[in-house]
């Protein structure tokens, strides 16, 4: 398979294969059900055997059942993306040079969560923003791959806003920080990565504000208070002579 | 509460400390099925700050999702 030619999975956000034709891109996202699952397994489980693969797709049917479903699914995937699926011997997986948006995305989060690695040049790249993995799936193998990969985008944004901070991109860190905060709204590191952002571009009124926002709704969910190491970040900055009064509780 | 038509459900228990602290967090969804729900694919089902909290949280879910069938 050609370079041009090498489709590329997406499962983040949904699934779809990416095919570059004569006529352009291609994009299938109505394969059989049974197909996606057989092509979204392999493309995050590497290359299993066909016996492993039969038994978490089709967990609750016989083994015989389960294999000839499995056959099923590979005659369709074959038909319908010939050259996607390589079979060797008893294990099947991707073939080479298939690009799968998931690998893209966890080598970014590495480099981002790289402390020797520098903040990259341009935009932050659109696969770091996606979404979850498949999402509407509940197979017990995406829920645990999906779990993974929202504790790794959580990590990944918190210290990309970091070093895009570091570096004065201040507009861009403030948008990964909120992002991580989208991830998980009670996680007090992504709320102390936006308040440490506008601290970086020297708004204590903003990096302020942030902070009771947060505060407050910790109130209103879980009746606590964020931490000390939270609570003196922005005393600190406080102190140091840009002084904002700190907005009363809501309610 | 159920996943679909058969007889079961998903509750996931996400937990985790503050860093650096003994401060405790816990958020419970229960996945999206309904056609209804196209913008979010979880429905958060509790939210905790002890594992008390989050233990009665489990069997409250449990116990809603045997009534129901």
């Amino acid at each position: 398979m050609d370079a041009a030619a090498t489709p590329r999975l997406a499962l983040l956000d949904g699934f779809a294969i990416e095919v570059r034709t004569a006529g352009g891109l291609r994009v299938l996202d109505d394969l059989p059900r049974g197909a996606q699952r057989l092509i979204a397994h392999l493309g995050l489980c590497g290359r299993p055997g066909r016996g492993a693969i039969a038994g978490q797709l089709w967990p609750d049917v016989p083994e015989d059942h389960a294999k000839g479903s499995l056959r099923s699914a590979l005659w369709r995937v074959q038909r319908v993306v010939p050259g996607l699926v390589e079979v060797s011997g008893g294990a099947l997986g991707l073939a080479a040079g298939v690009r799968v948006d998931v690998q893209e995305f966890t080598a970014w989060a590495r480099r981002a969560m790289d402390p020797l690695a520098g903040v990259e040049a341009g935009s932050t790249p659109d696969v770091a923003l996606r979404g979850d993995l498949l999402p509407g799936w509940y197979d017990d193998w995406v829920l645990l791959e999906r779990e993974r990969l929202r504790q790794l985008r959580m990590h990944a944004l918190e210290a990309l806003a970091d070093k895009l901070a570091a570096a004065g991109r201040c507009g861009e860190a403030v948008q990964a920080a909120y992002a991580a905060v989208r991830t998980e709204p009670l996680r007090e590191s992504a709320h102390r990565a936006v308040v440490r952002v506008h601290l970086a571009e020297g708004n204590v009124a903003e990096a302020v504000r942030a902070y009771a926002a947060f505060r407050d709704l910790l109130t209103a969910e879980l009746g606590v208070q964020p931490t000390a190491q939270m609570t003196e970040l922005v005393l600190r900055a406080q102190v140091a002579g840009r002084r904002s009064p700190v907005p009363t509780p809501a309610g | 509460m159920s996943v679909d038509e058969d007889r079961n459900g998903v509750l996931l228990v996400r937990v985790w400390f503050e860093d650096g602290t003994d401060q405790f967090r816990a958020r419970l969804t229960t996945p999206v099925t309904d056609g209804d729900a196209l913008d979010r694919d979880q429905l958060t089902v509790a939210v905790a700050s002890s594992p008390d909290d989050v233990s009665r949280a489990v069997q409250t879910w449990l116990g809603a999702f045997l009534r129901d069938h």
